[in-house]
């Protein structure tokens, strides 16, 4: 049997107790505050609203009572009267059309704000995921947090349109109503209100048990989003496999339960809202009851016990309005957790805006690295007190069977992940006092997995950046080689790429990463891999292109060919995490060491 | 998790129906579930019966309590009465709202099932188009406004039916035929506007999903690049690029809510004219030619309430169901795609496959191939043949034609009509596609990871493989004492793409993948790349003895990888430039011989013997 991943956090789900972050509730205030005065404008215009309603049944009773009725009985004349109900209609008319603009404002007033506060609260969470650690990337599906920020936010945005402002109108006429009730009997209020526990108890209950079946919902959300994001970038290998069925029936699997997670809130809901009519008719037959024996004992009037019965309808319709609301807001306040427990991870760490220590144009690019002990998990140690010094203009080459850490050297160079243990310095300065944007603008990059943005070809090697020009990007594809191919395409420079740029080859996708690296003209020009998918001829017009280029700027390479490290100015040997020879070509061959047995095998 | 129960509703026949059908779905789904909606429309009736009935004992209450000696256990019985009441309807509520919106969410279930099962028949054109986070919307969000028309919506339907009946009803009763005609003025106008608003709903939600599905399809394209922006500091151009997404989703979202604001309160607005019509014109008839009765008049007043209530409801409904409709449209785009690939079923019979094993003989012929018009061919006048049991490389500049190679043969695209591709003497395209995948070891240029257990991506087959396979194939690609060397071993979770690897592992672990099926036919896209030297002489001595054995493609820039072929092939620009042995590329003093020559003055260089600096200038 197949324990896949989504099954295995959906077992975790079942254990874990729902626990909220206390903040998720002030999270979704924060965000409205600023826009509170839309928020009053759209309460002052239901208040509005309310009153033309009160007086819109006025108006009939005031055409039957004094107009028509009169006029029947000829206290008032036929013509008198007509005026008048013409006037009535229209005033009627009249507060309908205030009823109708006010209403319009309202709503849409409404609306818009939600709208704009979940821009504004998605912009927040893009920025704060764009500088989210790579550990973080590691271990999140890409679905998950595409939920977070679109689906997530969503779910927040019924509470500011129908929740929020309601609330306040409810409570405003529960009130209202409750005062009313106690001038008119105290007795028959308390025996109303005694309900009130039951409740408070009720909502209570429901409450945890509502939260539990949203946070059910929005993890198999999430779940569903990141199986449908990863099996559709991986549609080929499914197809050329044949597991279409399989993954079919994974699919299943998580679907199913979304389901179960969906109609355990339907069937939560569906006994809390009637619930609280039980609760309601409860009221009302205790003060039948009650009522009638004082009415009986002659300690109360008819009327009033009349009048209560009809208060009580009154005083549990906002009652009932606010369960309504219970929905909306429990799915709220869960997708809010979700939102927060992505604002609560930390950001890679940064310093306040400065003057950058370094800039590309000071900065020599001379690169140590200080008996550095690192680890992606816990203790299970990648690198082992790695320390080697690069020269400004130096390119240096590491080498080392797969697995090594040759990457995670790179990676700890851009300071994508924190090292433990020793220090690594730029020109001197410690990678951990620079910021991060500082530091990887001092760095061009062409990392090992290659990725294409949809979009242009051009767009691919500038990334967006205004800076460059076509010129500089055809300069930097001349370079690479892909140039030629480029101009063999439709559209050339506009030629539009997919997601993950598959409607190009491979080699042809590593030269456009290529040219995007040395196209922002780097201080340290860091290959990892970079022309593994490349064919020999092409291979070595790039490296001499490169010649020229690495002229004046520090270079590191991987590469497991040597033709790409030949031209290097020292080599490191890298095995299983530490440093095992380091030296020119010449050097460690005569060592007979790693390094040879490495190369020796290359034509063997 | 067996028992879980939206299995459980899958074993009908109704739904294997449903799920092979792709047209008229909503309807089909409404007409399998006729009683299921019947019963909740019951439920939500009596529901509605039995709500009326409070009232009037509430009033034969008060009419006793006004009596000389009122009867309190009478009124007692009453009050238990109106309690137990409510109890009833607390279950009838609970059963309507289980079974209609229950529906919902079972439409929205099967329909996302159906919807990633058509994602699996269609082909990679499709993909290519289509944005992965557009269609994570569809199955979200879409079906989401979906569920909501047919389950909310159905609710709505039964109690606006319900509401409309008893006023009409009611009316129908006591109503001069004067005053219903005028009340019914200003009907056909709401109608009139509600069609007509039903419409712009429909178009503008449709324009603010397909914004919602940019705006996702944004994120996740960001997110998949994540390591890309980062590495070239372009957080902010992103984040900006985001914000315009963002901000049409916002303009599409305003333009929503201006239609919705004025909807609403439009029909209050209208139903007001009713009153208007009333008070006027009826109350002119009451008092001028008192062709009407006040007690009529004043009856009408509270029957216009009556009305206006389900006529809201409806507009409330309409426009529910106008958004499931605009994201019911989206999806069926969806459906209406053709999957390019699919087994041709009138040959089937012709080919006799047996055990569905094949051989492994491919042949080309003539074979041209583009990917689309616009691109020209990528494939040129091919002719080769290979043999079962021989290996075969392929060589050549990037962009040659490779891996289109590979691409054909596992039949992600088709050749139509331009020469022919046959694997043992059968056309391609007349192999059932499960057989031919079946029979093919694929290791992609893009070495792709599932996020699951290392087992598991290594087991990647739709039959079950036991652990020596496993295990076997993992030694065969040496990717096994790395494995072992893992805390969780076999059960280490890979990240999404195995980002928790390194480049060598992943390939590696893609080679296990494929060494593990055990296919007769093996196909090696460049899968060596990011191995060093040591690892890929060892993978390639233990995957000789797999290689003798079947018919090996192997596509591969380095001479050491595949000067052992039987044969290779060297592309360019999409044509066979050269055929032959290593030795006879090496007469040819083509291509093949340059390349040789680039790697062996880099060996030579690397042996000190030479110096290969001086050569190359
Ligand atoms: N994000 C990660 N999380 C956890 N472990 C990782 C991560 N990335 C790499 N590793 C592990 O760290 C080790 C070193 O990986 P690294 O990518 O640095 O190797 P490499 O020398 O670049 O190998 P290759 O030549 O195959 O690219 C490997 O064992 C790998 O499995
Ligand atoms: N889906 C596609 N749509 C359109 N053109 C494509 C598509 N896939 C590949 N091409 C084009 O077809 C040509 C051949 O691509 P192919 O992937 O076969 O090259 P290759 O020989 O494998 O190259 P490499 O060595 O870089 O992997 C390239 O010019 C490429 O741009
Ligand atoms: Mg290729």
């Amino acid at each position: 049997m197949n324990q896949t991943k989504y099954m295995k956090m959906s077992k975790d789900n079942k254990d874990k107790k729902v626990k909220l972050n206390k903040d998720s509730f002030k999270n979704i205030i924060r965000f409205a505050l600023p826009y509170w005065p839309w928020f009053v404008l759209a309460f002052a215009l239901i208040i509005c609203i309310s009153v033309a309603d009160i007086l819109q049944p006025l108006i009939i009773k005031f055409a039957i009572d004094d107009n028509i009725s009169l006029a029947l009985v000829n206290e008032m004349t036929i013509d008198e009267a007509t005026k008048n109900l013409g006037m009535l209609a229209l005033v009627y008319v009249g507060l309908a059309l205030i009823h109708f603009l006010f209403g319009f404002v309202q709503e849409y007033t409404l609306q818009k704000t939600g709208s704009r506060i979940i821009m504004e609260m998605r912009n927040k969470m893009f920025d704060h995921v764009q500088r989210l650690p790579f550990s973080y990337f590691d271990k999140t599906p890409v679905g998950t947090i595409v939920t977070r920020i679109c689906n997530d936010t969503s779910a927040i945005s019924e509470f500011y349109t129908g929740v929020l402002i309601n609330f306040f109108n409810d409570i405003f006429i529960m009130v209202g109503i409750l005062i009313t009730m106690f001038i008119m009997d105290v007795r028959l209020t308390l025996l109303t209100i005694a309900v009130l526990p039951l409740i408070a108890f009720a909502s209570i209950t429901f409450r945890l048990k509502a939260r539990k079946a949203f946070h059910r919902i929005r993890t198999k959300l999430a779940a569903i989003n990141a199986f449908i994001s990863e099996h559709v970038s991986g549609m080929k290998i499914i197809q050329a496999f044949n597991m279409e069925k399989k993954k079919d029936e994974e699919f299943a699997e998580i679907n199913n339960d979304y389901y179960d997670a969906n109609m355990s809130r339907i069937k939560i809901f569906g006994i809390f809202r009637p619930f609280m009519d039980v609760v309601k008719s409860f009221s009302l037959a205790l003060v039948i009851y009650i009522g009638a024996k004082q009415v009986i004992g002659t300690s109360l009037e008819v009327g009033v016990l009349y009048l209560f019965i009809r208060y009580i309808g009154n005083f549990f319709q906002p009652i009932m309005n606010l369960t309504e609301m219970f929905n909306t807001t429990q799915s709220a306040v869960v997708a809010a957790d979700r939102i927060s427990s992505v604002f609560d991870t930390k950001p890679e760490s940064d310093h306040e805006i400065r003057e950058p220590l370094l800039t590309p144009e000071n900065c020599r690019g001379r690169i140590e690295f200080d008996h550095v002990w690192f680890a992606y998990i816990d203790e299970i140690w990648v690198l082992k007190d790695v320390s080697f010094t690069v020269e400004p203009g130096e390119s240096i080459a590491i080498v080392g069977m797969t697995g090594a850490g040759k990457t995670s050297i790179i990676n700890l160079l851009c300071g994508f992940y924190e090292i433990q243990k020793g220090s690594i310095r730029i020109d001197g300065v410690d990678i951990k006092d620079m910021t991060k944007q500082e530091l990887r603008h001092l760095v061009g990059m062409v990392r090992q997995d290659v990725f294409m943005f949809s979009g242009s070809v051009l767009h691919n090697i500038t990334l967006d950046n205004d800076n460059i020009t076509l010129e500089q990007a055809q300069e930097a594809a001349i370079m690479t080689n892909a140039d030629d191919f480029i101009r063999e395409l439709p559209g050339q420079y506009d030629y539009q790429l997919n997601e993950g740029g598959s409607v190009l080859s491979e080699g042809q996708r590593q030269l456009i990463s290529f040219a995007r690296a040395i196209v922002t003209n780097p201080k340290i020009l860091v290959l990892d891999e970079a022309t593994s998918n490349i064919d020999s001829e092409t291979e070595r017009l790039i490296q001499d292109a490169l010649v020229k280029l690495m002229q004046n700027r520090t270079s590191i390479s991987i590469a497991h060919r040597l033709s790409t490290i030949q031209n290097s100015d020292k080599i490191i040997v890298l095995n299983n995490g530490r440093i095992m020879e380091q030296g020119s070509h010449d050097q460690l061959f005569e060592m007979r060491g790693l390094y040879y047995d490495l190369y020796r095998l290359q034509f063997e | 998790m067996n028992g879980n129960d939206g299995s459980k509703m899958k074993d009908s026949k109704w739904v294997r129906d449903f799920e092979k059908s792709n047209d008229k779905l909503v309807l089909r789904f409404l007409k399998a579930n006729g009683v299921r909606y019947l019963f909740g429309f019951l439920f939500f009736a009596a529901v509605n019966l039995l709500q009326v009935v409070t009232p009037r004992l509430t009033g034969d209450i008060i009419d006793e309590l006004y009596k000389q000696n009122p009867d309190l256990s009478l009124i007692a019985k009453f009050a238990i009465v109106i309690f137990a009441l409510s109890i009833v309807i607390m279950g009838l509520q609970f059963l309507g709202r289980l079974t209609v919106l229950g529906a919902g969410t079972l439409f929205d279930v099967l329909m996302r099932r159906k919807l990633f099962r058509k994602l699996l028949t269609l082909s990679m054109n499709f993909f290519h188009k289509k944005s992965i986070g557009d269609i994570m919307a569809l199955s979200v969000n879409d079906l989401n406004a979906v569920n909501r028309a047919i389950g909310h919506g159905a609710m709505m339907v039964s109690n606006t039916i319900i509401l409309a009946v008893v006023s009409i009803v009611a009316m129908g009763e006591t109503m001069s035929y004067k005053l219903t005609l005028m009340i019914f003025i200003p009907l056909p106008l709401l109608v009139f506007t509600m069609y007509k608003f039903g419409m712009v709903i429909n178009r503008k939600f449709r324009k603010v999903q397909d914004r919602f599905g940019e705006l996702s399809g944004k994120v996740q394209e960001n997110i998949a690049g994540i390591r890309v922006v980062k590495s070239f500091v372009r957080e902010e151009s992103e984040q900006k690029s985001f914000e315009k997404v963002n901000r049409a989703n916002y303009d599409a979202e305003v333009e929503m809510a201006l239609v919705n604001g004025l909807f609403m309160p439009l029909i209050s607005f209208i139903s007001s004219f009713c009153y208007l019509i009333l008070i006027y014109f009826g109350g002119r008839s009451v008092i001028v030619d008192q062709s009407i009765s006040i007690g009529d008049f004043v009856a009408a007043t509270s029957y216009i309430t009556l009305l206006i209530r389900p006529m809201q409801m409806l507009g409330r409904l309409l426009g529910m169901v106008q958004r499931g409709k605009a994201s019911m449209g989206r999806i069926y785009d969806l459906f209406e795609e053709k999957p390019d690939i699919v087994d041709h079923k009138f040959n089937q019979n012709d080919v006799d496959i047996k055990d569905n094993k094949l051989k492994g003989k491919i042949e080309f012929k003539k074979l041209n191939f583009a990917y689309n018009e616009k691109n020209g061919d990528v494939l040129k006048d091919i002719n080769l043949v290979i043999n079962p049991g021989e290996t075969v490389a392929f060589m050549g500049t990037v962009g040659s034609g490779k891996s289109t190679v590979s691409n054909l043969l596992i039949r992600l695209f088709d050749t139509p009509e331009r020469g022919q591709l046959l694997i043992d003497d059968m056309d391609i395209a007349d192999i059932p596609l499960k057989t031919l995948r079946g029979n093919i070891g694929y290791i992609p240029q893009d070495n792709f990871l599932f996020s699951d257990t290392i087992r598991y991506n290594i087991g990647f087959s739709p039959d079950e493989m036991n652990d020596e396979q496993i295990e076997e194939a993992a030694k065969t690609s040496d990717i096994y004492d790395t494995i072992m060397d893992l805390p969780d071993q076999w059960e280490t979770m890979l990240g999404e793409k195995g980002v928790n690897l390194s480049g060598g592992q992943k390939q590696r672990m893609c080679i296990a993948r494929a060494v593990a099926k055990n296919a007769p036919i093996m196909i090696f896209d460049d899968c060596l790349s990011a191995v060093d030297m040591e690892t890929e002489s060892r993978i390639l001595k233990s995957l000789k003895d797999v290689q003798s054995k079947r018919t090996c493609i192997i596509i591969a820039h380095r001479i050491s990888t595949v000067k052992d072929s039987d044969k290779i092939v060297v592309l360019h620009k999409g044509r066979v430039a050269e055929v032959g042995t290593h030795e006879e590329l090496l007469e040819k003093q083509g291509y093949y011989y340059k390349s040789y020559r680039i790697q062996l003055l880099e060996q030579q260089y690397g042996v000190g013997l030479k110096d290969a600096k001086g050569e190359k200038k």
